[in-house]
């Protein structure tokens, strides 16, 4: 029996109010927003304890009272859809991460955002990001899930657009570089509005999909689906459509969680302060793609065995083409980081490629016999990624903040004056590159495991070549930012005393995620088995026995420790020096070029949509509605009319005007009638 | 009882009333006369509701055939139509005060008499139409309101006023013309005008025209019908006469003509077309479903190609009655609850967006042109926060009402494309794309006048602030009103939904 909780709902809601709140007194005193706006946090998270505590201690999963909200019309019949939650295993882990990590980038907002002239507007959304991410994972509902999925796009919106005068400290890109003639530097309010058309637009795919879903099944209740997507999958499956339907479902998924092709909103999403970006990347919006996998792979695994062999064939092709589209992501975005120059598209392009990782483990769930591991697996990785992609973002934006560069050459050797933040960037770095004991080796090997399994070679030597990649490119900013010395850079280095980076408020947040990195590391490695007992309780999935594949494991410490060892030793001694060189050899230079200008993927959707569109749209405006559309409304029928009007006149002078013209039409209307009545 | 009657003809009289006074009263209290009259309306539906229940009707009057009863009715369905009228017209009756003394100012005199009078006279008249339970009735009151709102852009309209009045009135005219000769078809071959009915068990006549007995008879009326309010709506090919009457109408009727009275069209496409004509609206549906595609996208993409805020607002008001046509025409409960629902979703919206205009053009010096504006977030803080709003009801993004009145269409939409259909796989995927096109352009267009207008650098030349208080406020309670109407949803969506799959026709195929 599930355990009731009158008041977990209030681990959304009380954000929201916080949200309220901010806005109201934010009017009167900005710094009263934000305390009310942090404290607002503080409570949410500390709510999560008794639920875990209730969640452990029963043994099964916890439901709320439904708190019936809205009505929804079905064919015949309505759906009560309300304010209640559903936590199993996956909704629980991500609702005490997502409260935990945002209330201590909370924190350290206190001091990051202190005085800055938007204090007011960041804490309202700020508290609304964090109350519209638990929404979507807590909630027991589609509909639900849908208005915190779409509030978080909004959030999003107005978080990346934060400075919206558009100074040029919050720019991201080099500017004045251009590739295919395209700018290729953002400012605020551009990427603010690239962020919610990316994300907004194919959501119209997920909100279709999930309004099927509710109108077959009956029901919008999560747990119900597990069941009631059945007659949906096998009336799809009939007519080879499910696949297609799936594809068109998580679409928002996609693009929410940046996956190629919905990638370029995520690489410019750093215009934002950096504990935006912290929350974006860490624990929100980009996170709620992959809980969305993680919520619908077992719900389509065990709906399509009970349809049969046609539903069970096309749920794959869809899972083998989201988990390609995961594991070509993770490479791709990869190749970007390792000649990116600003520190936070360093961290920017890695998170859409461990994202990529996550993906591909929820995906290939799905081909497994025990799917559980998958799903354990995406989720760690989740998890890790979200601890250590914290506290680089938060450490990095006191850099920028302290060392006036968003450049790792530009902040170069001066880093090293702020020892606490170079703590934590090393550590948190550390489990970014993979290297064992740290959390994100663990995961990442269960991510391997998963698709070898699945029997998917390439996807797995891609992930391997991927991870490699990935220390390589970490320990290249590392190197750059904390080994490489340059004369003037030291000469250069500030007086210490005057840094807020040593300000408590603003370090302890990241130092805590930093120094968590080993630490769940070491517990990944010692309590994996009851971690997936716990996660998966209420997922209708067997829970698998999960061993380190010993190879596996060889093998991707070896290729991370390669990475990372490459990496030191060129970066090291010649630091960014090495650009010139490069630049020499024509080769190696076009190279550069492509990956540092994204592969050229963003020009190409400026050409085709954003020229292409005005084309079409000047075409349609001017061509058609002004010269077709008016011409004939405005200048050819009333000249028609006119002449006819003469001709009329001219037969019978003064006795026919248009007036009389209607009437006759009137009496003509009438006299039909009559003969038909 | 009449208590719906009353709270159409107090606003009637107070509008006469204002004429009367108009030489000795001072504009403020002209203003305040309307503004009451108004809320007087509001809180005299409000209980009525609130004490009798949904549905609730005056005591009808009979007048025999061919006319049939004449009455008032609030139900489920025109619940949130009078809730964004009433809403509106009593917020815009307070901005209308320092708007208009800034135009009257412009103009070089106008009569406050005059403006308030025909103001709300328009209003009342709009009540008039949503609350009407006759076609005859439904025409009456859509002629008044044509007449007091053409008075009023032929007046105090901008740009070449005159002939943007004739314009409007002749077009919207000409629709009503054919509506009403359709309806005469209907009423004279069926023996009534009703659309609601007091005799019998059921308020809804639901296939009334099926007692005409010539299919052909029957097929012209439904089509003329259909057009007449096609073009009041207005669809794609109707659509011609709209952005020049509401980019040119004095702002605050833009704010009333723009959501609420096109919005009443799609009112009288359900009463009519779908309850008295449902066999037909099948038959016809994918011709409509079509229709309501282009007109969503075409006046999503013209949206996108005006540089003057106030044409914009005026095509995005073509698409977003495209949204209305859609879910109608889907013939399903979903659709049908949220095509009704989108009509207060786009009242609260875009008058917000009117008003957004207004304050500009008020507190910016005349501007209109989006590309010359940027930066004004900084001056005009709450305008921008309400323009915010705005953008996010009519974009259907929460935590505005937008989000279900969109999430309902959709789900109207895709209960005819995966609910047990029988389309082919290719028809499918048009429909998604043009769908995800159409739905995505108002996304597109909301936040990319959204950036040109209120964010980037302060423009220099530009001196610009908020406008007068009472403006700003109006302006903060309609965009508010939308979270507030979510955030309360369960007392107009839940009715409606109920009601809606309770109706008993053959929606569902």
């Amino acid at each position: 029996m599930p355990v009731e909780v009158w008041w977990a709902p209030l681990v959304w809601g009380i954000p929201f109010l916080g949200s309220l709140a901010a806005g109201l007194t934010g009017i009167f005193n900005k710094r009263l927003a934000a305390i009310l706006g942090s404290i607002s946090l503080g409570i949410s998270a500390l709510l999560t304890i008794p639920l875990i505590m209730v969640y452990v201690e029963s043994g099964d999963v916890i439901v709320s009272p439904r708190y019936t909200w809205l009505t929804i019309p079905l064919g015949n019949g309505v759906v009560d859809v309300g304010l209640g939650v559903f936590l199993d295993g996956i909704s629980l882990v991500l609702t005490a991460m997502v409260a935990w990590i945002s209330f201590l980038i909370g924190v350290y907002s206190l001091s990051y955002m202190k005085g800055d002239y938007g204090e007011h507007r960041y804490w309202i959304f700020f508290s609304f990001f964090v109350g519209s991410m638990l929404l979507l994972v807590m909630t027991d509902n589609l509909l639900l899930l849908i208005i915190g999925w779409e509030g978080t796009s909004l959030a999003s919106y107005a978080l990346i657009g934060h400075w919206y005068r558009d100074e040029e400290h919050a720019w991201v890109g080099d500017p004045g570089r251009s590739a295919l003639k395209k700018p290729m530097w953002f400012t605020p309010s551009h990427a603010g509005v690239r962020a919610i058309i990316m994300t907004g637009v194919p959501d119209i795919g997920f909100m279709l999909g999930a309004t099927a879903i509710i109108l077959v099944s009956g029901t919008a209740y999560i747990p119900d689906l597990y069941k009631g997507l059945a007659p949906l999958m096998g009336d799809l499956a009939s007519k080879g459509l499910l696949t297609g339907f799936l594809l068109l479902f998580t679409l928002g998924a996609l693009a929410k969680s940046a996956q190629f092709p919905l990638h370029e909103w995520l690489v410019t999403a750093m215009t934002g302060p950096a504990s935006v970006s912290a929350l974006i990347h860490a624990a929100t919006m980009v996170k709620a793609g992959v809980y969305f996998m993680l919520r619908f792979v077992p719900i389509f695994i065990v709906s399509s065995s009970i349809v049969g062999d046609a539903a069970i064939a096309q749920t794959r092709d869809y899972l083998a083409i989201i988990g390609g589209i995961g594991v070509f992501t993770a490479f791709m975005m990869a190749t970007m980081a390792v000649v990116a120059r600003e520190l936070k598209l360093i961290l920017a392009f890695s998170t859409a490629s461990q994202i990529g990782y996550m993906f591909m483990a929820a995906s290939y769930a799905g081909m497994l016999k025990e799917p559980g591991l998958g799903i354990v697996a995406g989720l760690s990785h989740l998890l890790s990624h979200a601890v250590f992609k914290a506290s680089l973002f938060l450490g990095a934006g006191i850099l920028i903040h302290e060392l006036g560069s968003r450049y790792i050459d530009g902040i170069g050797i001066k880093a090293r004056s702020l020892r606490i933040t170079m703590l934590s960037m090393i550590l948190a770095s550390l489990g970014l590159a993979a290297l064992p004991p740290f959390s994100g080796y663990w995961s990442k090997d269960l991510v391997v495991d998963t698709s070898l399994e699945a029997g998917f070679l390439q996807a797995s030597a891609l992930a391997i070549i991927t991870s490699f990649l990935t220390a390589a490119y970490t320990f290249r900013m590392i190197s750059i930012l904390y080994l490489y010395r340059e004369k003037e850079s030291l000469e250069a280095l500030p007086g210490h005393g005057k840094t807020h980076g040593e300000d408590p408020v603003a370090f302890m947040p990241y130092l805590l995620f930093a120094i968590a990195t080993p630490v769940i590391g070491v517990a990944w490695a010692l309590w994996i088995n009851y971690f997936s007992e716990i996660s998966l309780r209420g997922t209708y999935l067997h829970i698998p026995e999960i061993h380190y594949n010993p190879q596996v494991a060889v093998v991707s410490a070896l290729v991370s420790i390669l990475g990372a060892a490459l990496a030191l030793s060129i970066y090291g001694p010649f630091g960014h020096n090495i650009l010139p060189k490069i630049r020499g050899e024509r080769f190696l230079a076009a190279i550069n070029r492509f990956l540092y200008d994204r592969w050229y993927f963003n020009p190409l959707l400026y050409i085709v949509f954003v020229d292409g569109g005005s084309k079409m749209i000047r075409a349609i405006g001017k061509g058609f509605e002004g010269a077709v559309i008016d011409n004939i409304y405005h200048k050819a029928l009333p000249g028609i009319m006119e002449s006819l009007s003469r001709i009329l006149r001219n037969y019978q002078p003064s006795i026919i005007n248009s007036y009389l013209l209607l009437m006759l039409l009137g009496i003509a209307i009438l006299v039909i009638l009559q003969m038909m009545g | 009882m009449s208590l719906l009657l009353s709270s159409v003809i107090i606003p009637s009289i107070a509008s006469l009333i204002i004429l009367a006074i108009s030489r000795k009263a001072s504009p403020g209290a002209l203003a305040a006369i309307s503004t009451l009259s108004l809320v007087y309306s509001g809180i005299v539906i409000s209980a009525a509701v609130a004490i009798y229940g949904l549905p609730y009707y005056d005591t009808p009057i009979y007048l025999g055939p061919p006319i049939g009863f004449i009455g008032f009715i609030i139900d489920q369905f025109n619940l949130p139509i009078v809730a964004g009228v009433l809403i509106v017209s009593i917020m815009v009756a307070i901005y209308s005060r320092p708007y208009m003394e800034h135009r009257f100012e412009e103009l070089g005199g106008g009569s406050w008499g005059v403006y308030y009078m025909n103001y709300t006279l328009f209003s009342a008249s709009m009540l008039g139409v949503a609350l009407s339970t006759n076609m005859i009735e439904f025409y009456l009151f859509l002629e008044i309101s044509l007449l007091t709102s053409f008075i009023l852009i032929l007046l105090y309209g901008y740009g070449d006023r005159v002939r943007i009045a004739f314009l409007y009135f002749i077009w919207t005219h000409a629709g009503a013309f054919l509506f009403l000769a359709g309806s005469f078809i209907y009423g004279l071959s069926v023996g009534n005008f009703d659309y609601i009915t007091f005799k019998g068990s059921s308020l809804y006549p639901i296939g009334g025209s099926g007692s005409i007995a010539d299919i052909a008879v029957k097929w012209v009326s439904f089509l003329l019908i259909l057009i007449g309010l096609l073009v009041k709506l207005p669809a794609f090919g109707f659509h011609i006469w709209l952005p020049y009457a509401h980019a040119e109408a004095p702002t605050p009727v833009s704010a009333l003509l723009s959501p609420n009275l096109i919005g009443l069209a799609g009112l009288g496409i359900y009463r009519i077309l779908v309850i008295l004509y449902p066999d037909t609206m099948i038959s016809y549906q994918w011709v409509i479903i079509a229709w309501a595609l282009i007109t969503i996208i075409y006046g999503g993409v013209l949206a996108l190609y005006q540089n003057d805020f106030k044409r914009l607002l005026a095509y995005s008001s073509i698409s977003q009655m495209g949204y209305m046509l859609l879910g109608l025409a889907t013939m399903t409960p979903a659709g049908i609850a949220g095509a009704l629902l989108h009509y207060l979703s786009h009242a609260l919206g875009k008058a917000s967006l009117f008003m957004t205009a207004g304050n500009i053009i008020v507190g910016a010096g005349g501007l209109r042109d989006v590309n010359k504006m940027g930066g004004l977030a900084s001056t005009m803080p709450y305008t921008a926060a309400s323009s915010l709003i705005g953008f996010l009801t009519i974009s259907g993004l929460p935590p505005t009402i937008g989000i279900v009145s969109k999430f309902l269409i959709l789900m109207g939409l895709s209960s005819i494309l995966f609910a047990g259909s029988t389309l082919p796989a290719t028809i499918i995927a048009v429909i998604i794309i043009a769908a995800i096109t159409g739905f995505g352009l108002t996304i597109a267009y909301s936040f990319i006048t959204m950036k040109k207008i209120f964010f980037g650098p302060a423009k220099k030349d530009i001196k610009s602030g908020e406008p007068h208080i009472k403006a700003t406020i109006a302006l903060i309670v309609v965009s508010v009103a939308s979270i507030a109407v979510l955030i309360a949803g369960s007392y107009i969506v839940n009715p409606l939904s109920t009601a809606v799959t309770t109706l008993g026709i053959i929606f569902q195929r």
